[in-house]
């Protein structure tokens, strides 16, 4: 089975490698964490984004994933690419913020709980569309979701999407079809 | 594989419209910045945990972190405020950062460390600044913190880089009585007995002294005189004109400029729209911007930023920013112009426009620190728009 992703060959290589960036910021270099936070600040915002964190938690979810790789990046050993290991990171962070929002929503259910205010949209995203494409996504399972996000909007191939998840990449492939199947489906209830 | 497959139907061309979009979901710009000066304080603390934004813990160490911080700021500021004059008696708070031998390597926190570095025959340094900037210290130099906590060149030579700034946001640096202004640029700063010279190897900068200042570009250095420093308190100071400015590149010698009721229209400009009042904002930009000078400037190009966030006016904001760039072509503020334009037209949905922009910008600043930002959206602008 094929498991390139076509966006993938999309996806611009780093002018600096990040391997090579990783050394500079061992070796003290305090430009190359700032390199490294501009290089990966985007992707980790828009990833956090799309797996469902809101808007007021974004903030504060990317500061915790770059904490997160600043006390990691010594021991960083190379066997994955660093964008791999920062998707890891910010996956089990996103998934954590994921558990204690449906923790808090199951306890705003009891009567003697405050509820929990709605989400408010990001007034930088006008784009209605974008909080529609978050509702659908959010009606799939998490599993599902994450493999979709990672595929269709972040562009990493099944092999580094089976790294970031840690299983295998037939059980990615699997993900991905149901995933598109429910997402295509959802859409359909909504638009038609 | 490319999904959705069938985008004659409807929904499909929706979804495949809209995953297109969240691509190109880059995020709040300034949201980016802000943790950027977060994260570089809290990452001075090696002991903190992993954050948890609402965790128990994290409001009682956060505020035992910012008592200590303060009692540590309090107790140390005292010892930094002082002038090129006392500067000679003062003995460093901590000691010094140089070492012999190969440049060595320390990260300072603008914030938290206020110790003055210096290094001695035959010793260079590198200090890591707030904001992402860096410093490298040549030998005999001393560098110092203002009272306003502005990196201070008190001696000796120092090449500062600094990244860009978050729009409207300026690094400043003190050298003497002057005080050198950049949004992201390379320059050389040195100061001897008796005078400040000022290099600029990439972008550009400006040398105030009050409110007189002027720009310089790349490859122009510029030296003035320092006489007249211990005077702070009233004494005659040298003016900005008796300075010698050589220009490598360029023979028209740029004129100082007064900037004092244009700074005030500027600054009440702001004020009104930290207040919401975005339209009154706009009015007083405008007219400060018809004037001339640094504040004229920077008006000019806040009137887009207060039409594009202010008043939700995408398209106008794009004008004010062309006419900025058409007015100011080496204006301080040209590239965060061109970013602006950038990604005003990817949010608006002009996806040619928009990749013309990043294409023209990838040229224009092929060493820029935000190159592969906008060399991934011009990636994603070019699969949008088909070859």
């Amino acid at each position: 089975m094929n498991q390139q992703n076509p966006a993938e060959s999309q996806r611009p290589r780093p002018v600096a490698d990040d391997q090579a960036l990783v050394e500079r910021f061992r070796n003290g270099d305090p430009l190359a964490w700032r390199t490294l936070y501009e290089r990966y600040s985007q992707p980790v915002f828009r990833f956090v984004s799309a797996l469902g964190v809101p808007p007021e938690e974004r903030e504060d979810a990317a500061q915790d994933v770059f904490v997160a790789v600043f006390r990691g990046l010594r021991q960083f050993r190379g066997e994955a690419q660093l964008s791999t290991w920062i998707y890891r990171i910010a996956a089990r962070h996103a998934s954590h913020l994921g558990r204690r929002r449906r923790m808090r929503s199951f306890l705003s259910i009891l009567p003697w709980h405050e509820a929990e205010p709605e989400p408010q949209p990001d007034p930088a995203e006008k784009a209605s569309e974008l909080r529609l494409l978050d509702r659908l996504l959010a009606k799939l399972s998490p599993k599902k979701r994450m493999v979709l996000v990672l595929f269709e909007i972040e562009g990493l191939g099944v092999n580094e999407i089976a790294n970031v998840m840690g299983c295998p990449p037939n059980t990615v492939w699997s993900r991905l079809r149901h995933a598109r199947a429910e997402l295509v489906k959802a859409a359909r209830r909504i638009t038609t | 594989m490319k999904w959705p497959t069938h985008e004659s139907d409807d929904t499909e061309k929706w979804l495949s419209e809209t995953l297109e979009a969240a691509r190109q979901r880059t995020g709040d710009e300034v949201a980016r910045r802000r943790i950027w000066a977060r994260l570089e304080g809290l990452l001075s603390d090696k002991s903190l945990p992993l954050l948890r934004g609402r965790s128990l813990a994290l409001p009682a160490l956060t505020g035992a972190l910012v008592a200590v911080g303060a009692v540590a700021v309090l107790w140390l500021v005292p010892a930094t405020r002082f002038t090129h004059s006392s500067a000679k008696r003062a003995a460093p708070a901590v000691a010094p950062v140089a070492q012999p031998g190969p440049v060595a390597s320390k990260v300072v926190s603008q914030e938290l460390s206020a110790a003055p570095v210096r290094t001695g025959r035959g010793e260079k340094a590198r200090v890591a600044l707030v904001g992402g900037a860096g410093v490298e210290l040549d030998a005999n130099s001393v560098l110092s913190w203002d009272a306003e906590r502005r990196p201070s060149v008190e001696r000796g030579q120092a090449r500062f880089e600094v990244p860009h700034q978050a729009p409207g946001a300026r690094f400043a640096v003190s050298a003497g009585p002057y005080v050198i202004t950049v949004v992201g640029t390379k320059f050389h700063v040195g100061v001897d007995d008796d005078r400040v010279s000022v290099e600029v190897e990439q972008g550009v900068v400006e040398v105030w002294r009050g409110a007189r200042s002027f720009r310089l570009v790349q490859g122009d250095s510029w030296a003035g005189p320092i006489r007249g420093l211990e005077a702070v308190g009233g004494e005659r100071r040298p003016s900005l004109a008796s300075a010698s400015l050589r220009r490598a590149s360029s023979a028209d010698t740029p004129v100082p400029v007064e900037n004092g009721p244009a700074s005030v229209e500027l600054t009440a400009a702001r004020s009104a729209l930290k207040e919401g009042r975005s339209e009154d904002a706009l009015v007083m930009l405008t007219h400060c911007a018809k004037g001339v000078g640094p504040a004229a400037e920077n008006a000019a190009y806040e009137m887009g930023r207060v039409l594009r966030d202010g008043l939700s006016r995408p398209r106008a904001a794009v004008v004010a920013w062309v006419t900025y760039r058409t007015r100011f072509p080496k204006g301080l503020l040209r590239a965060e112009a061109d970013l602006s334009i950038l990604e005003t037209l990817a949010r608006v949905g002009d996806k040619a426009a928009a990749l013309s922009e990043a294409q023209a910008f990838l040229s224009r600043y092929p060493n820029s620190e935000r190159r592969d930002e906008v060399a991934t959206l011009a990636a994603r602008l070019r699969g949008a728009t088909g070859p």
